[in-house]
């Protein structure tokens, strides 16, 4: 299911231009539906258009493909995304 | 355009076990220890998506001009917006008091434009709009302009010039003018031509030459948008020259007195030269005239044909189209001359090749062979790859916008010439409303 996640996050991230070479991350937190909690940017890119455009995507993304399995969600409540761009 | 897919279904619990330890091996800094990390590399191409509400109309009777219209076919054209449908507003509001930022995250707006003209008195109008960022509830951008009712397009485009660079890190070019021209045949047969200018999306078109029976050709704007360079006759009998013209004033001259003729005028880039195509005795060279000095330089020394010259952006070399191996393909020459470097050899022919405003791409003609016709395409000088970003079979004359963002060119519909704009990754394509008979031969200009 980190694929599902990748894929759905990929979906609704528009990428405001080419920022290959550059990378943001997160740490997010997220309920037992998939639900995003929260963001919190743990690395920025330096571009703030770049950070924006993939935080967007993840607030978009929610809630994320969850397993019901209650087994997963200690692996799943919190994760990092990290956004790097290839051309 | 799509990320990469996995196709293994089982294999799914154990990517997942392997992605977490991965993670875990190698934990990228900048990220919580411990915990899972996705990587995301590729998003969606299809533009950033943006709502932009009718702007709300204080005056009476009807507004002057449909600004958001005029602001939503702007980004749109640009190919780097996607404007969602207004039917899906929850919601119209016209300044950011009145906004709730949930209704548009409904929709997935990454972005929100809101507006209102206001009737101040006669044939006065003030515009104000924000840019609003939905997901962290923020005022981007708030501008007000005071306008008569013939300057509201152009503050529209300079509405979404603004929107534009905020939202891309790119300067918009919108609020830009290009040239082209028009032919039409009178009843009485005669062809007449007009030599025309208009805002960057074809509206506010205005005549600035008219010929019968003389065509003109090939408009060049200078680097400072005050004068065209262009092609014309001034009779039946002597060849073609090449014209300078005014465009505030509209007085014209020609640029020097050739024995041949003279083609394809270009600028260079600090305005003080102009690289032409003379044909002479027989021969057709690349030369570059000084603008006030009228000194001329031969570039070119072939027996072939060698036209179409466009100067790189620092101004160091020229990129012409010549057919010395047989068929046309774009070279490329120092501005002192020497001996010129083959650039294209993908596809049976390319032509009319110039460059982005950074130099890092070429935009030109190709034709593919196996009677593929003529597109436009983006040709990369470093990996020596073409990429064909429209599928007519007569386009021509492309020409970059500015920023770089976007190509117009000339396409055919029917029998007639009309003009049309690409995004420069070929994603979007739209043929501009110009409506002065056949239409042809445009060129972008750097400023207004």
């Amino acid at each position: 299911m980190a694929w599902a996640i990748k894929e759905q996050v990929e979906k609704n991230w528009s990428e405001p231009g080419d920022f290959s070479g550059l990378s943001v991350a997160f740490l997010v937190k997220v309920d037992r539906q998939g639900n995003v909690l929260s963001v919190k940017m743990t690395r920025s890119s330096g571009n703030a258009r770049l950070d924006e455009s993939a935080e967007n995507a993840i607030f978009k993304a929610s809630p994320l493909p969850f397993p019901g399995e209650a087994r997963f969600y200690e692996y799943l409540k919190e994760f990092n995304f990290v956004f790097k761009p290839e051309s | 355009m799509t990320s990469k897919k996995v196709t293994s279904i089982k294999g799914v619990q154990y990517a997942f076990m392997l992605i977490v330890v991965v993670a875990m091996a190698t934990i990228p800094p900048g990220t919580a220890a411990g915990a899972l990390t996705i990587e995301i590399t590729q998003g969606e191409k299809s533009g950033i998506p943006i709502a932009a509400v009718p702007f709300r109309w204080h005056g009476t009777g009807n507004p002057p001009e449909n600004l958001r219209g005029i602001v939503a076919a702007d980004l749109h054209r640009s190919g780097r917006f996607e404007l969602l449908p207004p039917a899906d507003f929850l919601s119209r509001p016209s300044e950011v008091s009145e906004v709730r930022y949930k209704d548009w995250r409904l929709i997935k707006a990454e972005a929100l434009v809101v507006g209102r003209i206001t009737e101040k008195g006669p044939d006065r109008f003030e515009v104000s709009f924000q840019l609003l960022d939905v997901y962290r509830e923020r005022v981007k951008v708030a501008l007000r302009y005071t306008a008569s009712a013939d300057q509201l397009r152009q503050v529209a485009h300079q509405i979404s010039d603004r929107i534009f660079y905020e939202m891309t890190g790119i300067k918009g070019a919108f609020d830009t003018r290009i040239a082209y021209v028009a032919m039409n045949i009178t009843e009485e047969n005669d062809r007449v031509y007009q030599l025309m200018i208009a805002d960057s999306d074809g509206h506010n078109a205005q005549q600035i030459l008219k010929t019968t029976n003389l065509p003109v050709l090939s408009p060049a704007w200078s680097p400072n948008g005050q004068w065209l360079a262009y092609v014309s006759f001034s009779d039946n009998r002597s060849g073609a020259n090449v014209w300078l013209q005014d465009i505030s004033t509209g007085s014209r001259r020609p640029v020097a007195r050739f024995d041949g003729s003279a083609s394809a005028p270009a600028w260079s880039p600090d305005g003080k030269s102009l690289a032409l195509t003379v044909s002479a005795k027989g021969n057709t060279d690349i030369y570059v005239l000084g603008v006030s000095s009228g000194e001329m330089r031969r570039l070119t020394k072939h027996p072939a044909i060698d036209t179409e010259p466009a100067w790189s952006p620092d101004g160091r070399y020229l990129v012409f189209t010549s057919d010395r191996n047989g068929r046309p393909h774009i070279y490329r020459v120092s501005r002192n001359g020497g001996k010129a470097e083959r650039l294209t050899r993908e596809g049976k022919e390319n032509a009319g090749a110039s460059y982005d405003p950074i130099g890092n791409r070429i935009v030109l003609v190709t034709n593919r062979g196996q009677g593929a016709g003529y597109q436009i395409g983006v040709f990369y000088p470093e990996s020596g790859r073409t990429d064909v970003l429209t599928d007519g079979t007569l386009d021509e004359s492309p020409t970059f916008s500015p920023n770089g963002a976007m190509i117009l060119y000339a396409t055919r519909m029917g029998s007639e010439g009309v003009l049309a704009a690409v995004s420069a990754d070929g994603r979007v394509r739209q043929v501009l409303k110009v409506t002065d008979g056949d239409v042809r031969e445009p060129a972008w200009a750097a400023s207004r």
